[in-house]
Formats: structure tokens, C-alpha cells, sequence
């Protein structure tokens, strides 16, 4: 029986891989290359906030993404940013998807002046743009990585909710939610055993856009000197900070902001792809 | 549709009251006391007790709430400690001109991403509708400060082109300076805009040219370009206008990073002096303002969409 099923398992997998849309994989390709780069940023010995006298420098064997202006080497430097745009975007998204996920699940489940409630204050934070909250954050607490992913996570939750509480409405009207409400069972194992795992595929979707926007915000932020602080390295603060000598060199402007046309582009791919893949209608 | 406009409306007035909670309310999150932040620690007790009482932290925040609500109603936001004028004064001249850029951006993107969304969704699957997909891609996922800080390099250091670097000191009264100065801006600005609005023209009208009227439209002998323009385009309005009026609001507060690259001194670059100024009562101002905008435009929006489709009924 157990090698039935390990038989049938892998022509399945295969299958699997054949089905996903080109832009999944493109996206899993990129991404796999960022988690690439924040490999390559712990194993490199060049300390990336360490100054040298190579001020400057154009792309070189020494330095194969040039110099900036303290001479601390650009290559370093973009590795470890992509470490910093994960864990950024890690903890936003987590934010948002866990505080999301609780008030969607329960204004969907219960419905009723609870999701009345949480509608109407989900929609006053979906008009305070992820920039706004920064902005109100960073005048509050003193701005930092800390203060802007807390705001980047608050400012996604209204999604969350919105997709999570959509799902559960459409996993509620099933007849295995039925059964399983006339077999006895609580409100919570319900929404644990049964509701969950069947909503987690929109979430998936979710959560990968919501990566996206959360790097996009976090360099944003970084550029406008809210965000990561000096000298830790982020894409957003070494365009920053390249801007004031962009005159003399273009190649520490150039490289960063690709690095985050790169990741943001490996996100909205696998996002768009998933949300393709999952929705029966669009499946060819 | 009359009920419906005023529960829209009774919800759009809870959410704005909503907002100015959260404004105020995250006011009395500062750790500390907030006369002693702006100040520094090096302030006399006599300078904090006298700011304090100037902003009335010396009264309940019921109180102080309560204040500055009755002001806002009145269009007062109250007086910026940075600059000791009315933030009200402050945040209409910054307006004057954030809002010409976003705007202008709007009015570009729609240029842009009409003509060459219609033109995807007419030849789906063509080259010219691969390019025109990946080109919208690219503004999407590129930040837009980096695009404004590559326009400087591409326009301003390597073509040498005669656009100045910042906007002129005394602002509108150099008309052709001070449009000279907007231009790169609006371009940014608007590029984005249009990679998002392509997408959302081609998949309209790409919806819209499956339709049975089209089909009718098509058998009855009208010429193509009647019937894309006439019947798909028409149809294909809806979403994008109800898109348009979104990303206006949400280019007030993306404008921000934008006005930092190219040294314009809009909205966005005020709340950012604000918070390094410690100007609290200016920060809520600011946020208070765009929120506004947002859930208007938002109100709008919706209701529009009530008047423009007779299909939807909204009982």
C-alpha cells in the first residue's frame, strides 16, 4: 500500500511542476536567487560597511560592483541589503498576516455586528496608505527598522482581512462545515481543522504581494532616512545616499535599485502566478 | 440610490471621525512628554512648562480632543511650532503644489496607458501586446525614486538637458521655472501610474470585446474602429475611472519620496520636516489631510460608479 502511494506520488509532482504557470517558476527562480544572495552575504568575508581607500571605484575584479563613496564595497553592500529586505519583509508580513488572519476569520465566521465593526475599521485603516501610518510612526517612536516594519505590518492587515474573511465566507456555506458543526465540534477546532487549511491558498497569494509592497515601502522608507539606520546596509538607504554624489558615478545608484526591481519582481510574479494557478476559471 | 448615497456618506463621516481618532490618539502613544521631545533635553523646566501649556498638554485629552476637533470643523488645524504659523495656511500652500504634480501624472498616465492598453487588448498575444505587458511590469516593480533619480542621470547629467535641479524659491510667481522644474517629476510619477493603469485598460477592453454587444455591433457592419471605441471602449470606462480616482488618492502620500528626489518642496516633503522637527501638531495636520483626501476621493468614487451603471442597483 505505502509503495502504491510513494509510486503514484512522484509522476504527480512532476505533474505539478509541468502545470505551474511560467510566471511562478520565473518568480521561484528569482527569489531562489535573492535567498542566493543573502547566502552569499553571510559566507562573504568583505565586511560591508568596512571603509577602504578605493573611493569610487567603477566595476572592477576587486570590486565587481564598484565603490561607493566611503569606498565600502557596492557588491557587499547589496548582499547584505537583500538579507535586511527579507527579514523586513518577514516580520511585515507576518504582522500582517497573523493579525489579518485572526479579525478576518472571526468577522467572517461570526458575521454579523463583529464583522460589521471590523469592516468599518478596516476601511478607516485602508485609508491610511502604509507611507502614512511610516510617517505617523516614525514622528511617534524614533524611526528605525523596527518602527517602519511594525507600520508596513499594520498597513497590511485591512488585505488580509479582506481576503481572509472573503474565503471563510465561501468555506462557511459548505456541507463538511455543516457536518462537522452537527458532529459537536467547538467553533475553534472548526475554524482550525476545517476553515483554515481550505483558505490558505488566497492567503498564500496574499501574503506573496504583500512581500512585494512591504520591500518597495521598506526602501522607500530607508530612501527618505526612515527606515534602516546608518551604516547598516538597505537598498533604500544606499540609493540615499548615493543620490548626493550621483553626479560623479551612476554605479551606486544603478545596482540597488536593481536589486529591488529584482526582489519585488520575484514576489509580484509568484503572487500573480499563484492567484492564476488557484483560480479555477483562469486555469487552461 | 438615494439610501444608498447617504449610508455611503453616514459611513464615509465614521470613517473620517475614525481617523481623526487614530491622529490624535497617536499623539498620546509618545513616550515621555512631548514638550520635552520637541525641546531637547537641554530645555529649562520653565521652556517646558511653557510649551506644554501652549500645546495644552496641561489639560485632559478628552479636552484637548474635543479642542482640536471643534478646530478642525473649523478648517483650523492649529498653530506649527517649527514654523509658528497656521498649519491650515502651511499644508494649503504645500498643496499648491503636490496637487498640480499629481494631477499632471494622472493626465499622463492616462495618455499613455489608453491609447497602448487598447491597442494590447486588440492584439492580445502579438508582440505589441508582450511589450506592452512587460513594459508595464517594469514600472511596476521598479521603485519609483530610483526611476527619478536614473531620470536625473539620464536627462540632467548625460544629455545636459536645460531642466533646473530643484524648484524655484519663489515658487509659482516663475511660472515657466517652476513648470521647467515639474517636468521630470510628472514623468516619474506618471510612468508608474500608467503601468498599473495599462493592465487595467487591456484586461477591460479585453473583457468588454468578448461581449455579446460587440458581437452585435461587430455582425451589423460597423467599422473596427467604431466598434473599439463606441461600444468597448465605453464600456471598458467604468473600471478604470473607479481606478483613476484611487490612485489619485494614493499619489498624494507616493508623491512624498518623489518630491525628496527632485527637491520639491509638496506636501510630502513637509510632513517629512514635521517629523524631524518634532512638529506634532503639524504631522497630525498633514496626515489628517491626506486621509481626507483619501476617503472623499473614495466616496466619490463609489458614488460615481452608482451613476455610471445603471446595471448595478444599490436597494
Amino acid at each position: 500500500m505505502r509503495s502504491l502511494n510513494a509510486e503514484r506520488r512522484t509522476p504527480n509532482a512532476q505533474g505539478l511542476w509541468a502545470k505551474l504557470p511560467p510566471s511562478v517558476k520565473i518568480g521561484g527562480f528569482i527569489l531562489a536567487l535573492i535567498l542566493l544572495m543573502v547566502v552569499a552575504s553571510v559566507l562573504n568575508p568583505v565586511d560591508p560597511n568596512a571603509t577602504t581607500p578605493n573611493r569610487l571605484v567603477p566595476p572592477s575584479a576587486a570590486h565587481p560592483l564598484g565603490t561607493d563613496i566611503l569606498g565600502r564595497d557596492t557588491l557587499a553592500r547589496v548582499l547584505a541589503g537583500a538579507e535586511n529586505a527579507l527579514y523586513v519583509g518577514l516580520v511585515a508580513v507576518g504582522i500582517g498576516l497573523s493579525l489579518g488572519l485572526v479579525l478576518g476569520v472571526l468577522a467572517g465566521y461570526f458575521g454579523g455586528w463583529l464583522d460589521q465593526g471590523m469592516s468599518v475599521l478596516l476601511e478607516t485603516l485602508y485609508a491610511l496608505p502604509a507611507l502614512l501610518i511610516a510617517l505617523l510612526f516614525a514622528a511617534i517612536f524614533n524611526p528605525g527598522v523596527t518602527t517602519s516594519m511594525v507600520a508596513i505590518g499594520l498597513a497590511a492587515v485591512p488585505a488580509f482581512a479582506r481576503v481572509a474573511r472573503a474565503s471563510v465566507l465561501s468555506v462557511k456555506a459548505q456541507p463538511y462545515i455543516e457536518a462537522a458543526r452537527a458532529l459537536g465540534m467547538g467553533h475553534l477546532r472548526i475554524m482550525l481543522r476545517h476553515v483554515l487549511p481550505n483558505i490558505l491558498g488566497p492567503l498564500v497569494v496574499q501574503a506573496s504581494l504583500a512581500f512585494a509592497a512591504a520591500i518597495l515601502a521598506e526602501a522607500a522608507l530607508s530612501y527618505l532616512g526612515l527606515g534602516t539606520q546608518p551604516p547598516n546596509p538597505s537598498w533604500g538607504r544606499m540609493l540615499r545616499e548615493a543620490q548626493s554624489y550621483q553626479e560623479l558615478t551612476p554605479f551606486p545608484v544603478i545596482f540597488p535599485g536593481m536589486a529591488i526591481g529584482l526582489a519585488v519582481l520575484g514576489f509580484n510574479l509568484l503572487g500573480d502566478g499563484l492567484r492564476d494557478w488557484l483560480d479555477p476559471r483562469r486555469r487552461s | 440610490m438615494f439610501a444608498y448615497a447617504l449610508r455611503r456618506l453616514a459611513f464615509a463621516l465614521v470613517t473620517l471621525w475614525l481617523a481623526t481618532l487614530l491622529v490624535f490618539g497617536a499623539l498620546l502613544l509618545i513616550p515621555g512628554n512631548p514638550a520635552q521631545a520637541i525641546l531637547g533635553i537641554d530645555a529649562t523646566p520653565a521652556d517646558v512648562a511653557a510649551l506644554e501649556h501652549r500645546l495644552g498638554l496641561d489639560k485632559p485629552p478628552l479636552e484637548r480632543y474635543l479642542n482640536w476637533l471643534g478646530g478642525v470643523f473649523r478648517g483650523d488645524l492649529g498653530q506649527s511650532i517649527r514654523y509658528e504659523t497656521s498649519i491650515s495656511a502651511l499644508i494649503l500652500a504645500r498643496l499648491g503644489i503636490t496637487l498640480p504634480i499629481v494631477i499632471a501624472a494622472l493626465l499622463l498616465a492616462t495618455l499613455i496607458a489608453v491609447p497602448l492598453g487598447i491597442l494590447a487588448a486588440r492584439r492580445a498575444g502579438s508582440w505589441a501586446d508582450v511589450a506592452v505587458s512587460m513594459g508595464s511590469l517594469v514600472g511596476i516593480v521598479l521603485p519609483s525614486f530610483w526611476v527619478g533619480l536614473m531620470f536625473i542621470y539620464i536627462f540632467i547629467v548625460w544629455l545636459k538637458l536645460p531642466l533646473p535641479s530643484s524648484f524655484p524659491i519663489g515658487g509659482w510667481k516663475d511660472p515657466a521655472k517652476a513648470i521647467a522644474a515639474l517636468v521630470l517629476p510628472v514623468l516619474t510619477v506618471g510612468l508608474a501610474s500608467a503601468s498599473l493603469l495599462v493592465r487595467l485598460v487591456r484586461g477591460s477592453i479585453l473583457e468588454a470585446l468578448h461581449q455579446d454587444y460587440v458581437r452585435t455591433a461587430r455582425a451589423k457592419g460597423l467599422a473596427e474602429r467604431v466598434v473599439v471605441y463606441k461600444h468597448a471602449l465605453r464600456n471598458a470606462a467604468l473600471p478604470v475611472v473607479t481606478v483613476l480616482g484611487l490612485e489619485f488618492a494614493q499619489l498624494l502620500i507616493a508623491t512624498v519620496v518623489v518630491e525628496t528626489v527632485f527637491g520639491i518642496p509638496g506636501l510630502g516633503s513637509l510632513s517629512l520636516l514635521a517629523i524631524s522637527a518634532r512638529d506634532y501638531p503639524l504631522v497630525q495636520g498633514v496626515v489628517l489631510t491626506i486621509a481626507t483626501f483619501i476617503v472623499l476621493l473614495n466616496l466619490v468614487v463609489d458614488l460615481l460608479y452608482a451613476v455610471l451603471d445603471p446595471r448595478v442597483s444599490y436597494a
